[in-house]
């Protein structure tokens, strides 16, 4: 890793300029980020659409859960140029397969759903890292600083919606008004043209974010490491070095011991370097904390630590140092031992370490039993205790009959609420007042044609044809017509005629045009009308055994 | 109620006539037999309607043939924000040469009398028309005239533009007898009334060349007198009763239908009965002119407005279950 190549300002960022850093770099190398993702994305897309069309909706879907893998030239590509290589079109593609290869299915299954995702995948793509490592050191690095990857996450969803639906209006638009195209129709439909449509779009909406995506979470993790490995501060120290170096030859015993041209023996060229420098990283912060995972190969890497290790005490010491006494302008020279016990002093100092006072309330019981029993007397203690209880009573009371007034006040509201549903369902019962209480009365007679033409020889004809069509109505009503209280006579007749043989609704009909005459009408039915309802009666209505119903 | 002794002739007579009207109106108002039938009922039974529909629906249309068939005069007042009650009624002015006041009828001197969009005139000129209505008198400079026999006024609403208008009170909606929805006719009514109106000669835009007068004014007077005689049995009558008073203490409804509201329904079941030829009235004639006769008299409580119910719907949901007489 060079840093002295890297193409941005190498210093500690506050996480939301981090995400500004992103956006820069996505800016500044756009149209290779998307050369690339178009070429690694658009083929598995356009072979998606060989779904049969039934199942082509899954297409989208598909589009959505593979993104993690198209994602990861782009990180190659920032990767790379930043430290000042942009990798070629054919060199991206080229590496493709093994990005790709690598490390593929927790991020598409159980992962996929991290809002961190785009913080994360360096950990993966560039230090090589999986499983309980990978693990640990996604904690260390989301410790701090990490709010806006998901936040990215969101904005992202977001941005790729309202790009999707600028697009469904911009094309509504342009269609002119003279289509006249059946809109909700078009949604519900799945034919292949709408389907691909919806693709397109999507397709060009991820196209769009992911670069500024994948941009914006490397550079919250270069932050992140920026800030937990101090490369500002080796950036710093390599200058004084330098600086030093050309100005006299170290005269130090420990000067001596590194060689001159260490760092740049370090430095390597390739974007995955960023990985493999993490782990030296990882041993050097455990050192001085606890944020860093357990690096497992520091070999060559001890050289540069030593290094930092003497540009620390070449830059702190000084003052320090000054203390000690000096007899020739020489540097002091210090033991093993007492550097040792100067640099635990040194840690142990205000400058490494920071007091933050936080308040936070405590609810529940939280007072300090020391104070309960203090000086108050028990009588008093016992009466605040019955005070605070009444008083808890008395609020609960006066909430119950708070509810119970606003429940009698708007009685008819809620009696209301009862109309909303649905009517109940019409029961094939004939309701209880099917026919006036006075002429109910008695059940029918078993032969009611006969009764009724004894009652019209005695004169009684109202009384008569009243008997038959109650009686033709009770027959009907037990096989099975559904009489409703506000049911007329006409709309009896015309659901007898839906439900019965012809000759009964019409033997009905008559019945009913009769009575209404004789009961609206005032209009007295001749002989020959009632003998012949009286004869038709047992051929025309079914005689079914009613049972004598209660009134 | 007694039988009142009628021979079924007049009642059969009117009925055909009445059949006719309707069939002479429908040549000209294609696909609104409904409405036509309403109309009708308000006609014999002496009431006015307020007929709501968007624009175009032939409304116009409906009241110049019903004119024509007659033999009656026709106005139309399109109400305005600046119309004044003498616009309406007529006013007295001072003839110079004869040096006398003259009092100059105004429109509603006729037999029917459109008044477009009422809603669109203020409360004052609204009052004035109302007051014609219900007198059917118009005193100018303290002579009373009296208006047109018979006197109908058809009054539309527009359902859909209701900014700037002043919607008619309560109490000036209980004047009215019926109110009508006019609604768009179905396609191939539609079609054959495009190819009527396209075939006529008269270039007016109105298919009134082959409507023809058949009966003259005072022969409507006479229909009117004969549903007066129409029986209406006491059972019938509770029932009429009962649906209005219902209206009033029903779930849903905010405040429900004035006596006026069951003297509407009688009168109108009664047009209604002779129009089918009966010399009584059953319930179910009751029944058909509820809606119309009760759907502008009822207020539905908030909750119901903000649910979109209409006052179709609640008051089908009470025909449904007021008990109906079968004795």
């Amino acid at each position: 890793m060079k840093l002295s190549r890297v193409a941005a300002e190498i210093r500690p960022r506050s996480p939301w300029e981090a995400v500004d850093l992103g956006i820069l770099m996505a800016r500044r190398w756009w149209w290779p980020l998307t050369r690339a993702w178009v070429l690694v994305a658009l083929p598995p897309t356009l072979l998606l659409h060989l779904l049969p069309p039934i199942y082509l909706w899954w297409s989208t879907l598909f589009m959505w859960w593979l993104k993690p893998l198209w994602e990861r030239p782009l990180l190659y590509i920032l990767s790379q140029a930043l430290f000042g290589h942009l990798p070629g079109t054919l060199e991206t593609l080229r590496a493709c397969p093994e990005l790709m290869r690598r490390h593929w299915l927790a991020p598409l299954t159980w992962l996929r759903l991290s809002p961190m995702r785009s913080m994360d995948l360096p950990v993966s793509q560039l230090e090589q890292l999986s499983g309980a490592e990978r693990r640990h050191r996604v904690l260390v690095l989301r410790r701090e600083d990490a709010a806006p990857a998901g936040w990215l996450t969101v904005i992202g969803i977001h941005l790729e919606t309202i790009l999707a639906f600028s697009a469904y209006l911009l094309i509504y638009f342009f269609i002119p008004d003279e289509f006249d195209i059946n809109y909700s129709r078009l949604l519900q439909q799945e034919a292949f043209w709408w389907l691909a449509l919806q693709n397109t779009i999507y397709f060009c909406a991820i196209t769009l974010v992911a670069p500024f995506y994948v941009a914006c979470g490397f550079a919250l993790y270069l932050n992140r490491r920026i800030k937990l490995e101090g490369w500002d501060i080796e950036i710093a120290f390599r200058r004084i070095l330098q600086k030093r170096t050309a100005a006299k030859p170290l005269q130090t015993g420990a000067g001596q011991g590194i060689p001159q041209n260490a760092s740049p023996s370090n430095e390597q060229t390739t974007g995955q370097s960023t990985g493999q420098d993490s782990k030296q990283s990882n041993d050097h912060s455990a050192s001085q904390g606890d944020e860093q995972s357990a690096g497992k190969h520091p070999g060559p890497h001890l050289a540069i630590a030593a290094a930092l290790t003497l540009s620390l005490a070449l830059a702190l010491l000084p003052p320090v140092a000054q203390a000690q006494p000096e007899a020739d302008g020489e540097p002091v020279v210090f033991d093993r031992t007492t550097a040792k016990q100067r640099i635990g002093e040194i840690l142990a100092g205000e400058d490494f370490h920071r007091k933050e006072t936080v308040y936070t309330p405590v609810f529940g019981d939280g007072t300090d039993p020391q104070a309960e029993t203090g000086t108050a007397p028990d009588w008093a203690r016992a009466l605040l205790s019955w005070l605070a209880n009444s008083i808890e009573t008395i609020i609960w009371a006066l909430v119950v009959a708070l509810a119970l007034l606003l429940a009698y006040r708007y009685r008819r509201w809620l009696a209301q609420l009862s109309y909303r549903g649905p009517a109940p369902p019409v029961s094939g019962a004939a309701p209880d007042t099917l026919f006036d209480p006075a002429a109910s009365a008695a059940n029918p007679p078993a032969d009611a044609a006969a009764a009724a033409l004894s009652l019209w020889q005695q004169g009684r004809a109202r009384e008569a044809v009243a008997l038959l069509y109650r009686t033709a109505l009770i027959q009907l009503t037990a096989r099975g017509l559904a009489v409703q209280d506000g049911n007329t006579e006409a709309e009896c007749v015309r659901q007898v005629q839906a439900r019965e043989p012809a000759a009964t609704a019409a033997y009905f009909a008559a019945l009913t045009q009769l009575w209404q005459s004789l009961a609206y009408g005032h209009q007295q039915p001749t002989d020959q009308q009632i003998l012949r309802l009286c004869e038709q009666w047992r051929e025309c209505i079914p005689q079914t055994p009613v049972e004598a119903r209660p009134r | 109620m007694t039988d009142t002794g009628l021979t079924e002739d007049p009642i059969q007579r009117s009925a055909q006539t009445v059949d006719t009207l309707r069939q002479e109106i429908k040549k000209a108002l294609v696909g609104q037999d409904p409405v036509i039938d309403q109309v009708l009922v308000a006609l014999l039974a002496g009431g006015h309607v307020l007929v709501e529909g968007v624009p175009g629906l032939g409304k116009t249309l409906l009241v110049r043939s019903l004119a024509r068939c007659f033999g009656g005069d026709f106005s139309r007042v399109q109400f305005t924000p600046d119309l004044m009650p003498s616009d309406i009624t007529g006013h007295a002015i001072f003839d110079m040469q004869s040096q006398q006041f003259e009092v100059r009828r105004g429109p509603a001197f006729t037999h029917l009398l459109l008044a477009d969009e009422i809603n669109r005139a203020p409360a004052k000129t609204q009052a004035a028309l109302l007051e014609v209505m219900q007198e059917r008198q118009i005193t100018i400079e303290g002579e009373s005239f009296t208006t047109g026999e018979p006197f109908m006024v058809l009054a539309t609403q527009n359902p859909v533009e209701q900014e700037g208008t002043y919607p008619l009170p309560e109490a000036e909606l209980d004047r009215f007898m019926l109110k009508i929805f006019i609604d768009y006719p179905d396609a191939a009514d539609e079609e054959i009334l495009v190819q009527q109106i396209c075939d006529a000669a008269d270039s007016d835009g109105f298919n009134l060349g082959q409507v023809r007068r058949l009966i003259e004014p005072e022969a409507v007077l006479a229909i009117q007198k004969l549903v007066h005689t129409v029986t209406v049995d006491a059972a019938v009558l509770s029932y009429a009763v009962r649906l209005a008073r219902a209206t009033r203490d029903w779930n849903g409804i905010a405040r429900g239908a004035g006596p006026r509201a069951s003297i509407a329904l009688v009168a109108a079941a009664k047009a209604k009965a002779l129009m089918e030829a009966n010399a009584f009235v059953t319930p179910d004639h009751i029944k058909a002119v509820a809606l119309p006769v009760l759907r502008h008299r009822i207020l539905l409580a908030a909750e119901l407005e903000i649910e979109g119910v209409s006052a179709d719907r609640a008051l089908a949901e009470l025909l449904e279950q007021v008990e109906a007489p079968r004795q």
